[in-house]
């Protein structure tokens, strides 16, 4: 992940290893949230705290073999993931590719069949992201439509633009090809893009 | 030709996502100039990725700001942990 400072990483590799308390703590107050928020995603409410409980387990005992090779917080996410899709397999349920074309459904509304947009997109009244998460009810709108997003969908969505992750973590993490990945994304932000203009348009969710 | 459908359906993403190959892109860019509703759209849409990016509070829509007493406990377990597991091994070399 690009946006992780190297160096500072580093530095807080070297300090865990040498076993500093203040490190601990400094690793637990970065990743926590974000760990639980990952699992969540993936698991759900009811399971995530014990599996981000497991994943610090699994993370401190092999810490020694960490490599960097990739960013700590996507190794701590890879090990998050792994301890939540064993736990899916161990109670039969798997993490089943939404493959169902749900964006269909924007296809045949917006479009006609000679492929030229039929309903056009609006011109918004908020034009930054400042304005639009100034309105309340848009937040709270979001926060469910979030929340009625297809698992997978979520999942990927909240990895790549809300924790900034890279396609290749995702791909990584979630077991599927980048371009499962990259449709699970698109129709994520359609799905928030169709809530936004419908707020634009009328002020209502 | 690009149809809007096929930007808007196919690839607006992994145009902003920069996921797409030259020929791709210059296509998409192609199709952007002479149509406004697809400029639009990938507009809209990357509004909608930076909404996305500044809401790391957002997704689950409930408050789980987990409080400072627990997390200080799990980081000393954690601790704990990792010097009992350094006293049953010698220090490994940095491996880095």
């Amino acid at each position: 992940m690009p946006e992780k400072d190297d160096s500072t990483e580093a530095i807080l590799l070297q300090r865990l290893r040498g076993g500093e308390k203040g490190a601990f703590e400094q690793l637990v107050r970065q990743y926590h949230a974000p760990m639980q928020r990952f699992a969540r995603a993936i698991i759900g409410e009811a399971q995530a705290e014990e599996v981000v409980q497991e994943a610090w387990m699994s993370a401190i005992r092999h810490l020694q073999g960490f490599e960097g090779r990739s960013s700590l917080k996507s190794w701590l996410f890879a090990i998050v993931g792994n301890e939540a899709k064993g736990r899916l397999r161990k109670d039969k349920r798997e993490v089943q590719l939404d493959t169902s074309d749900d964006g269909a459904m924007f296809a045949d509304k917006r479009f006609a069949a000679d492929g030229h947009w039929s309903r056009p997109p609006t011109q918004w009244h908020d034009e930054t992201p400042e304005a639009l998460l100034s309105h309340e009810d848009l937040v709270q709108c979001l926060e469910s439509h979030l929340q009625c997003l297809p698992p997978q969908q979520r999942t990927a969505l909240l990895m790549r633009d809300i924790e900034r992750m890279s396609f290749d973590d995702i791909c990584n993490i979630l077991q599927v090809s980048t371009s499962n990945v990259r449709v699970l994304i698109h129709r994520a932000r359609v799905k928030i893009f169709t809530m936004i203009e419908h707020f634009e348009e009328t002020g209502r969710c | 030709m690009l149809s809007c459908h096929d930007l808007a359906h196919h690839h607006a993403s992994d145009y902003i996502d920069g996921q797409l190959g030259w020929r791709e892109r210059l296509r998409v860019r192609l199709h952007l100039l002479i149509c406004v509703h697809c400029r639009h759209f990938v507009q809209q849409l990357q509004l909608v990725r930076k909404v996305l990016r500044r809401s790391d509070n957002l997704p689950d829509g409930t408050d789980h700001e987990p409080d400072q007493a627990a997390l200080r406990s799990l980081s000393e377990q954690l601790h704990q942990l990792h010097d009992s597991q350094s006293q049953s091994t010698t220090p490994p070399a940095d491996d880095r």
